[in-house]
């Protein structure tokens, strides 16, 4: 009996299927799903993502790899402590566990949209007071720019399963 | 007046119960429902009311109605198994 040779996409799924129903099931990350487990992740993760642009910043182009190596080993911590219940599709997520998604992507946007227009609002502040003839020329060099890009891919793929990990009462 | 918010209306259950009769652990009950383990500890505490489907599906499971699982007011206490089924 010949065996059918899955496609590039049926394999991806079949992972993410297999990822998804250990995930659910495994009682070897439970340590890390106590209300005051999830807390410390939750703040090694804030610190990690004011860390990256700093590190961008002020450290080698290596080093700053490295530091955001490290935020992505916390924000493996950070999924696994709320059974990647924010980036699971919706095929893997029972209704209730759909409902909590659902509800910390809108708390999570909230928290996005204020920070993005505070970010805003900040930098036309800064326009308005140092413009000449409504024209500003501003030097980035590839750390800022790196600097910049990680703080809201940080933000972006975080705040979600942050909220779940603040909301979420002491179940595992 | 505004409308009062969904999650102050409690939800009782009475899924333990009906479970343990029926010889089902959480997990045993959550596969065959299709839910986590863990939302059907928030079933039993009454911390998540279910989909009408789901508490169709727990309660044909169990083999009692729906009303006899879920209730939005306290449920008597049955102090014995004939209670219980007196009150069917």
């Amino acid at each position: 009996m010949t065996m059918k040779k899955l496609s590039s996409r049926e394999r991806n799924e079949r992972a993410v299927a297999e990822m998804a129903d250990t995930v659910m099931r495994d009682t070897k990350w439970d340590w890390m799903r106590t209300r005051r487990a999830r807390l410390t992740i939750v703040g090694v993760m804030i610190v990690m993502l004011i860390a990256i642009p700093v590190a961008w910043l002020t450290l080698p182009s290596l080093a700053a790899l490295g530091v955001v190596a490290l935020a992505a080993v916390v924000w493996w911590a950070l999924r696994m402590s709320v059974r990647v219940v924010a980036d699971l599709p919706d095929e893997y997520l029972d209704e209730r566990q759909a409902r909590v998604r659902d509800r910390a992507y809108l708390e999570a946007y909230r928290w996005f949209a204020s920070i993005t227009l505070l970010a805003a609002t900040l930098t036309l502040v800064w326009f308005v007071a140092t413009s000449e003839n409504d024209l500003v020329t501003v030097d980035i060099t590839w750390a800022g720019a790196m600097a910049v890009f990680w703080t809201f891919e940080g933000l972006a793929l975080t705040l979600p399963s942050i909220v779940i990990a603040l909301r979420e009462p002491d179940r595992t | 007046m505004g409308r009062k918010p969904k999650s102050e209306d409690p939800v009782f259950s009475r899924i333990e119960e009906h479970r343990a009769r029926a010889g089902l652990s959480r997990q045993q009950l959550a596969d065959a429902v299709g839910v986590h383990y863990q939302t059907v500890g928030y079933l039993e505490r009454g911390e998540y009311a279910p989909s009408l489907a789901l508490a169709l599906r727990i309660a044909q499971l169990v083999g009692v109605p729906v009303e006899q699982l879920f209730s939005l007011t306290p449920f008597a206490e049955a102090t014995t198994d004939s209670d219980v089924e007196e009150s069917v």
